[in-house]
């Protein structure tokens, strides 16, 4: 027999997915579900503010490539986990956020914590769901966890009324479900393939721009084999770091506005880029028309909605980027020949070779670039870093060279300041095996700091460098640059000693003042058995650089020698 | 054909007969600053299923574009683009008319028909049925001659012929 509350089928649907740990906070409109969570063998961690329980939700299925999952009660639980999936849907997260909601029968009286969570959700998820009656839970799971699962992964919102968690019904548990509207496996047209095939044969100077798609759906083993049979080279988003071992020979870096010189160079000389899992965000292509203008554009992704949608492509292959890149491989291999590459091997090996180890416009050796360079070398390659949002994270995305997928995890599209220690903490719960670090700037940490009460009380220790200048870096960098360094609320007056703050919670706090400091404190916290955070005072004046500034083109990058 | 004109462009959804589903369809277009200027919705031939005819403005690309968008979402089960030089297009309005309205309504030409529903005392409860340009001639002269008193539209429905 299956008879059952709302809240039991609810958990039971749960570990029926696989699900491990949930992320969340209880509140009177979730209270049946939470008290059915204590007869479950589930972890639940428990955030001090509903954003940062989504953050965790979304750092743990970046680290695993599982679906992460989150909780809140209604109203203000609902509103705080928001930006949490919001973040989570602008760099397609497969995430399920649950959130309590009053019971139907009070629903559109405002009634206390009432908020149309659903009306509100459907515009940051790829749906939202309001089960009205308990049976309907068992069916409503497993088509939350498919539609985050498959596709274009991303979030999905279940928000449950309080009378369904607690009345009871006979439940039938599916293991399949079939929506009709929804068609996520779309096997790649073998003829587009080939296209694509001749269009980069026929091509003098090809470049493979690699994306977020890339590392979710596990196609950078073929994308590295592709690079390498064909000695193509591979420069990335900001969400495809990771795709190539940065170490690798063929791989340039970041592309756009903190594009490495090399990636911005190459690409805009390039007349093919494969473009692979990518959404050619504005901060990568800058002004679009002075994208890549001699290039003829191949775009792969899994998304039809991508194609077209910020640069005109010459070809589009359509499907799930693990076995278009399969099949591209295998075309490639059976005709056995690479196109006319010569000169261009040449021509990137000159650029590469003159740009990729410099460091560009620095006030002193003990500065981020130099810091997360001495990072590399401390960290073992599969160790997990995540990262705040503003220099802090664009530093990273230059200089802290990720060596596998899935081990650099950075808020991309949304931009949300206060995403790393969380999704930190959340890393770490998916891959306790490995050390994961958080690369912060104060003014991001500042936003979450609380759930350093989480990493304590839940046992999840990571790491968190925080770059300290004392402001909001990016801002105050754009105010020296455009603003006539006319300073509009960027400089903080008082910060709080984040030493003594990190020990008040019962985590480590150092302070380091040079590099061979920073290199064995983040040695010694490896080793250690609770969070630490390493503060490191930097000059409040350094800039991120190369720089394309707004409005400009990828060819018009600032580089930190000339300054306006 | 792309580039700034702004063609008729008409789309024929079939959609889930459920709760939110106009709002789903509606927020893609909100989004993007897309004015609709008519949307009919009724069940269709399956109960479980809706049909939306939706009119706007755009040039070609956006309309295709924007099509993969409205596939995408969810409860979206079908799009199509139908082509408005082969598609049949009608629309019904309600006309509360005041005196003299009646007459000058049936001087008004087109592809469309009126009818009077009920007469009482001075006003007069007529509909027309007819394409959206007859519907709307009808309105802007009788509006503009201050014997229209109150109307209500259908929106557009539409569809489009079969070629065999």
């Amino acid at each position: 027999m299956n008879y059952m509350s709302g809240s039991r089928a609810l958990i039971k649907a749960l570990e029926r997915e696989g699900v491990d740990v949930v992320f969340g906070i209880p509140g009177g409109a979730i209270m049946p579900v939470y008290d059915e969570l204590l007869n479950s063998g589930l972890r639940h961690v428990l955030a001090r503010h509903e954003q940062s329980a989504a953050h965790m939700a979304d750092g743990y299925a970046r680290a695993s490539g599982r679906v992460g999952v989150c909780m809140a009660t209604s109203g203000p639980g609902a509103t705080n986990l928001l930006t949490g999936v919001a973040t989570a849907y602008l760099d397609s997260t497969p995430l399920v956020a649950i959130t309590g909601q009053v019971p139907t029968h009070m629903m559109g009286r405002d009634a206390f914590q009432e908020i149309d969570a659903v009306g509100i959700y459907t515009h940051v998820t790829k749906y939202s769901f309001q089960p009205q009656r308990p049976e309907e839970i068992p069916w409503t799971v497993r088509a939350a966890f498919f539609l985050a699962s498959t596709g274009r992964t991303g979030p999905v919102h279940i928000d449950l009324p309080k009378d369904v968690q607690t009345g009871e019904a006979e439940m039938a548990f599916p293991d399949a479900v079939e929506i009709r509207g929804y068609r996520p496996y779309v096997p790649p047209d073998p003829a587009a393939v080939a296209r694509a095939l001749d269009m980069l044969l026929e091509s003098e100077r090809p470049i493979i721009l690699a994306g977020g798609g890339v590392i979710k759906s596990g196609a950078h083993d073929y994308l590295l084999q592709l690079a390498e049979s064909a000695l193509i080279p591979v420069a990335n988003t900001l969400m495809g770091k990771g795709a190539i071992p940065e170490d690798h020979p063929l791989a340039l870096g970041l592309v756009g506005m903190h594009g490495t010189v090399q990636a911005n160079k190459l690409v805009n000389e390039a007349d093919l880029i494969l473009a692979i899992g990518v959404r050619f965000s504005d901060r990568t292509t800058m002004e679009v028309r002075g994208f890549a203008p001699d290039a003829r554009i191949v775009h792969f992704d899994v998304d039809p909605t991508e194609v077209g949608k910020n640069v005109r492509a010459s070809h589009a292959v359509i499907g799930d980027l693990r076995s278009s890149l399969k099949l591209l491989l295998e075309m490639f291999r059976e005709r056995a020949r690479t196109g006319n590459w010569g000169a261009w091997r040449r021509r990137v090996n000159e650029v590469s070779s003159e740009w990729r180890d410099r460091i560009l416009g620095t006030k002193s050796e003990f500065s981020p670039p130099y810091l997360l360079r001495a990072m590399r070398e401390v960290l073992p390659p599969g160790a997990i870093v995540a990262t705040e949002v503003g220099q802090n994270q664009m530093w990273a995305a230059l200089y802290f060279r990720a060596l596998r997928p899935r081990t650099f995890i950075t808020s991309g599209g949304l931009g949300t300041m206060g995403f790393g220690f969380p999704a930190a903490i959340g890393a770490k719960a998916a891959r306790p095996d490995v050390p994961v670090v958080d690369i912060a700037g104060d003014g991001s940490f500042m936003m979450t700091m609380n759930s350093l009460a989480t990493s304590i009380d839940e046992k999840l220790p990571v790491i968190v460098v925080i770059l300290n200048n004392s402001s909001l870096g990016m801002v105050a960098q754009w105010q020296r640059l455009f603003y006539n360094r006319r300073y509009a609320a960027t400089l903080f007056g008082a910060n709080p000693d984040f030493v003594r703050l990190a020990e008040s919670f019962g985590a480590e706090g150092v302070r380091v003042y040079s590099l061979d400091e920073f290199r064995s404190a983040l040695a010694r916290a490896m080793r250690t058995e609770v969070t630490t955070v390493i503060d490191v005072p930097i000059h409040p004046e350094e800039d991120v650089f190369p720089f394309v500034g707004p409005g400009s083109t990828l060819s018009e990058a600032m580089l930190g020698d000339g300054r306006e | 054909m792309s580039g700034g004109a702004a063609g008729e462009i008409i789309y024929s959804l079939v959609v889930e007969n459920k709760p939110g589903v106009l709002f789903r369809v509606a927020s893609q277009f909100r989004r993007r600053n897309f004015n609709i200027e008519s949307v009919a919705v009724g069940v269709t031939e399956r109960p479980d299923t809706s049909r939306m005819i939706i009119t706007m403005r755009g040039d070609e690309q956006m309309a295709e574009d924007f099509a993969r968008v409205l596939s995408r979402t969810i409860d979206v089960i079908e799009v199509r683009r139908l082509d408005p030089g082969r598609t049949v297009r009608r629309e019904l309005a309600l006309l509360r008319l005041g005196p003299g309205g009646l007459e000058l309504a049936r001087s008004v030409g087109g592809d469309g028909e009126l009818a009077v529903i009920r007469e009482s005392g001075g006003s007069t409860i007529a509909y027309a049925v007819g394409s959206p340009e007859y519907i709307s001639s009808l309105v802007e002269v009788l509006g503009r001659r201050k014997v229209l008193e109150e109307v209500t539209r259908t929106g557009t429905v539409a569809l489009e012929a079969s070629d065999s």
